[in-house]
């Protein structure tokens, strides 16, 4: 008997470059394409497959309580957020890349005073400005983030950037690279276990035939 | 000044009437279990020194802890784990014993977990320990006890996944990696990011021949029924490894011979706590919880922790996570209350008399306390207790069937089994008048 799948996806931007992807690799999603906008739950009339549309630190909390089984969410997410999920696909989309930036002559070298750093991922920041031996207070911003060096808030941001354009807009440059960033695929650990035959089909046409 | 002494924590739960019956159940199913193998309780304080756990290698992180203060000054912890304070017990305690040891255990354990996650701090745990003893018969032992936990739980597709440490340790060592390395392979194998695994071996500086490298690409994936263990073979002639499959099937070969073969499955990509886990590794499932609900393992490095060079296996339940999936469960609470005794204050001595007739009969029963008739009838109505009797004021029984509004005659029919057979009742003495 053919288990049903629910996948979560993360809405906006990286819903529409999951569908791409998804079309791609043959997977039914004519609900998705077909979506009016405001329900949150599409199911696939084959009956095989279930999509949510959530934000993407919900499709964590999701996929981690077995509430969906995969989810598509970004790398910055799962770097902030964590969760006991598997993460078992690069889907090599919405790729870019955690900065930090700032105005030009910015300096992160050790000094006097503390510097600091607004950042929508505290976590993150903490983590790598722990490793580079840098004592920093970091500030939670939630959107906007540029905002706080112009406003003086903060000396430097950490931040996604794509193409480093908002940045320029805003008179700030990258000051040091921090990962590269894309959309992963994860699964509940469980549905692993006990939908494993439908998860791998899933999972073999979206790497592309390649024998995962 | 806000009080707060309507709430609770954040983690904690209160538990109640289905949910907390289905517990207290599960959680006696699982004791008696582990006794009618022969395992003996041990129970160990809530409240430990933290120095217990910290340190342990691949056990628990510092920050995932509960901690308090004594008065002269100890950090304490409320206890993250059981099997680490047995292994304190055992070490200094019992260097004197006749080996093996067979404990089985219940209690809370706590975890600081993400805030607002919807995860539990708190939960009840039972399992069992053994130490010593042959290390294969003991492992078999341990599984035999594991699915038998499982199954006689009553949750839906239980399932046992094995793996074993050392097969990755055994592949990893095949290929000189350095432990740095090994760990990242590791985390992705955890994750069972089998991309991140081909990539990083891939374009790694100092290539590796094809054939060692399928064997950790294909890791993540090497899991499911018993053909896993035979691709797994052809991957790799590292002793290690070779003995850990070994030692799989043997065991695997073993359970079916008992009729537990359906509820195994393998995952040699199983690499969690590798500095913890010395041998077998395995996590149970059933259908309803978002993630394992047993977890267990060989590790013979612990009890070393506390200066007794002993093996040990063991595994825990979380009976929290198996009563959450017993929505899936079908066994009803079997303690129900049957009949719902009342009678005024000047007959209560007829009411007990009658309450334990009742219950050495194996029905429960329970005293009305409210007192007026009607109101106790309304009350059974609210609770599902089936019958009502009724002390009525000429000196006899009337029974009342609350789902029908009726009375009947009380004939001790409702003391009948559940199914509605009749009790074979002729030996078991006549009601009291």
């Amino acid at each position: 008997m053919m288990e049903a799948l629910t996948i979560a996806l993360t809405k906006g931007r990286l819903q529409n470059d999951a569908v791409n992807v998804f079309k791609q690799a043959g997977l039914p999603c004519d609900c998705l394409t077909q979506a009016s906008g405001r329900k949150l739950v599409l199911e696939d009339p084959g009956g095989d497959i279930r999509y949510v549309l959530a934000k993407a630190p919900d499709v964590v909390t999701y996929v981690e309580h077995g509430a969906a089984d995969l989810g598509v969410v970004g790398l910055d997410t799962l770097m902030e957020h964590g969760g006991q999920v598997y993460e078992i696909l690069d889907l090599g989309i919405g790729r870019c890349r955690f900065v930090v930036a700032g105005f030009p002559d910015t300096s992160l070298e050790p000094g006097p005073k503390q510097k600091r750093i607004a950042t929508k991922y505290p976590a993150v920041a903490g983590r790598y400005f722990k490793e580079k031996g840098l004592n920093v207070n970091i500030i939670r911003i939630e959107g906007s983030v540029e905002l706080a060096p112009l406003l003086g808030l903060s000396d430097a941001i950490l931040d996604i950037a794509e193409t480093g354009g908002t940045l320029r807009d805003n008179g700030l440059v990258v000051l040091e690279g921090v990962a590269e960033l894309s959309a992963r695929l994860i699964v509940n650990i469980a549905s692993m276990k006990l939908k494993q035959k439908e998860i791998r089909r899933l999972v073999e046409r979206l790497w592309g035939g390649e024998r995962p | 000044m806000d009080r707060w002494n309507k709430s609770i924590p954040e983690g904690m739960t209160d538990l109640l009437f289905g949910l907390g019956c289905r517990k207290a159940d599960l959680e006696n199913d699982c004791m008696e279990s582990f006794r009618a193998r022969g395992f003996s309780p041990l129970e160990t304080p809530t409240l430990e020194y933290y120095d217990v756990f910290d340190g342990i290698p691949g056990g628990l992180d510092q920050t995932g802890m509960y901690k308090l203060f004594d008065a002269d000054g100890h950090i304490l912890v409320m206890r993250p784990d059981l099997t680490i304070p047995m292994a304190r017990v055992t070490a200094t305690r019992l260097a004197g014993a006749v080996f093996p040891l067979r404990f089985c255990y219940r209690g809370q354990v706590f975890r600081t977990r993400q805030n607002f996650g919807g995860m539990r701090h708190e939960w009840t745990q039972c399992g069992v320990e053994i130490i010593g003893g042959e290390p294969d018969r003991a492992d078999l032992d341990c599984l035999e006890a594991a699915v038998s936990v499982l199954l006689e739980s009553g949750a839906s597709q239980p399932k046992l996944e094995l793996g074993q440490a050392d097969f990755f340790k055994g592949v990893t060592e095949e290929l000189s990696l350095d432990p740095a390395e090994t760990e990242l392979i590791r985390g992705y194998i955890e994750k069972k990011s089998f991309g991140n695994v081909q990539d990083y071996l891939k374009n790694r500086a100092k290539p590796l021949k094809s054939s060692e490298m399928e064997a950790l690409m294909d890791l993540p994936w090497l899991f499911g029924g018993p053909e896993v263990l035979k691709k797994a073979r052809a991957y790799t002639r590292h002793p290690k490894a070779a003995a850990a499959l070994d030692q799989l099937e043997s065991l695997h070969s073993k359970l079916c011979l008992m009729g537990l073969g359906e509820y195994l499955s393998f995952d040699l990509g199983m690499v969690h706590q590798l500095g913890y886990y010395t041998g077998i590794i395995f996590r149970g499932y059933v259908k309803g919880a978002g993630e394992y609900v047993l977890s267990g393992g060989r590790y013979d490095r612990l009890l070393s922790q506390f200066g007794m060079d002993r093996g040990a296996v063991g595994f825990g339940v979380n009976v929290d996570s198996l009563t959450q999936a017993a929505g899936e469960m079908e066994k009803k609470d079997r303690r129900a209350s049957r009949y719902l005794v009342w009678g005024g204050w000047e007959q209560m001595e007829s009411v007990y008399t009658m309450v334990d007739y009742m219950r050495k009969h194996d029905c429960p029963a329970e005293v009305g306390l409210l007192r007026d008739e009607k109101e106790a009838v309304r009350y059974a109505v609210d609770r599902g207790i089936p019958y009502v009797l009724i002390w009525d004021e000429h000196g006899g029984w009337a029974q009342w069937d609350v789902r029908s509004g009726r009375p009947v005659p009380f004939n001790g029919e409702g003391m009948t089994a559940r199914d509605g057979s009749l009790d074979d009742r002729s030996d078991q003495g006549a009601a009291p008048e």
